[in-house]
C-alpha cells in the first residue's frame, strides 16, 4: 500500500541540460543522475512505502542514452516490477517521453 | 487512366439520353399532362428535400476539406521539425559534439517528438481511426530515429555505420510523413 509520495524534479535538482550516458562521456550524465539522485530517492520512497514522482518538465530535452542509463539502470538494479510499482513519471513538455521511459524500463533486462 | 473513365461515363450518359429521347418520341402521343395541387406540392417538397440534401452534403464536404487542410498543415510542421533535426545531425561526425551541438540536437529531437504527437492529436480531433492511417508505423520509425540520434555513440564521435543509420532513419521518418500526408489527403 503506497501511503505518500516523494518528488524528484530533474530540471530543478539536477540539470536543465541532461547529458550523455556515462560520466566519462560528459557532465550531467544518466549514470551520474542515477547514482546521485534517482537511486537514493527511489530507495527512500520504496522503504517508506511511498511512490516516487519524477518530474521531467523544465529541461531542454532528454537524450535516449541519458534516459536509458538512468531508468533502465534502475530497472536492472531493482527489477521491472519494483520500478513500475514505485515510480510515477510526468512530462508535459514532451508527453511521448513517458512511454519511451517505460519502454526502457520494460526492456532493461534484455538490453544489457 | 482517368480520361478513359471520363470517356466511358460520357458515352454511357449520351447513350441513356439518346434512348430516352427515342422512347419519348415513340410514345409522346400517349403522354398526358395535368396540373393539380397534389402534384405541385409533391414537386415543391421534392425540391426542398433535394436542396437540403445538397446543402448538407456541401457543408459536410467543406468541413471535411477544412479538416484535411488543417491536418496537412500539422504534418507540414512535422516535416519542418524533421528538417531542423536533419540540420542538427550534420554536426554528428568524427569529433565529439560540443555542449551547444548537444543542446540543439536534443531540442530539435523534442520538437519533432511534439510535432508527431500533434499529428496524433489532430487525427483524434477529426475522428480518424489510427489504424486507417497506420499511425503506429510513423511512431515506430520516429522512435528508431530518436534512438539512433541520441543513444550510443551519442555524443560522438560517430563512425560511418552510425552516420548511415542516422541517414536511413531520417529518410524513413520523411517517407512516413509523406505517406501520412497522402493518406490524409485521399481519405
Amino acid at each position: 500500500m503506497i501511503a505518500s509520495r516523494l518528488d524528484l524534479s530533474i530540471a530543478k535538482e539536477f540539470t536543465e541540460f541532461p547529458g550523455p550516458r556515462k560520466r566519462t562521456e560528459g557532465e550531467f550524465s544518466g549514470e551520474q543522475f542515477l547514482a546521485e539522485l534517482l537511486r537514493p530517492r527511489f530507495v527512500a520512497a520504496r522503504d517508506a512505502g511511498a511512490s516516487l514522482f519524477v518530474e521531467l518538465d523544465g529541461a531542454a530535452g532528454y537524450p535516449t542514452s541519458f534516459l536509458e542509463e538512468a531508468f533502465g539502470g534502475l530497472a536492472r538494479e531493482f527489477g521491472v516490477e519494483e520500478v513500475r510499482r514505485v515510480l510515477e513519471i510526468h512530462c508535459a513538455d514532451e508527453p511521448y517521453l513517458v512511454d519511451q521511459i517505460w519502454k526502457y524500463v520494460d526492456e532493461a533486462t534484455t538490453r544489457k | 487512366m482517368r480520361w478513359m473513365w471520363l470517356a466511358a461515363a460520357a458515352l454511357m450518359g449520351g447513350g441513356i439520353l439518346v434512348v430516352t429521347v427515342v422512347i419519348f418520341c415513340m410514345h409522346w402521343e400517349e403522354v398526358s399532362y395535368s396540373l393539380d395541387f397534389g402534384s405541385v406540392l409533391d414537386a415543391v417538397v421534392l425540391l426542398f428535400v433535394g436542396a437540403f440534401v445538397e446543402y448538407a452534403y456541401s457543408r459536410r464536404s467543406a468541413e471535411r476539406r477544412a479538416d484535411t487542410d488543417l491536418l496537412l498543415e500539422v504534418v507540414r510542421d512535422a516535416r519542418n521539425a524533421l528538417s531542423t533535426l536533419t540540420r542538427a545531425t550534420h554536426a554528428c561526425g568524427s569529433e565529439r559534439l560540443t555542449s551547444a551541438e548537444m543542446k540543439s540536437l536534443t531540442l530539435a529531437d523534442r520538437e519533432l517528438s511534439n510535432a508527431i504527437r500533434s499529428i496524433e492529436e489532430g487525427l483524434k480531433h477529426c475522428d480518424i481511426d489510427m489504424g486507417t492511417v497506420n499511425f503506429s508505423q510513423l511512431k515506430s520509425v520516429w522512435a528508431d530515429l530518436k534512438s539512433v540520434v541520441t543513444d550510443s555513440p551519442y555524443p560522438g564521435p560517430y563512425d560511418a555505420a552510425s552516420l548511415g543509420r542516422i541517414r536511413r532513419s531520417l529518410n524513413a521518418v520523411r517517407d512516413e510523413l509523406t505517406r501520412i500526408a497522402f493518406t490524409i489527403n485521399r481519405r
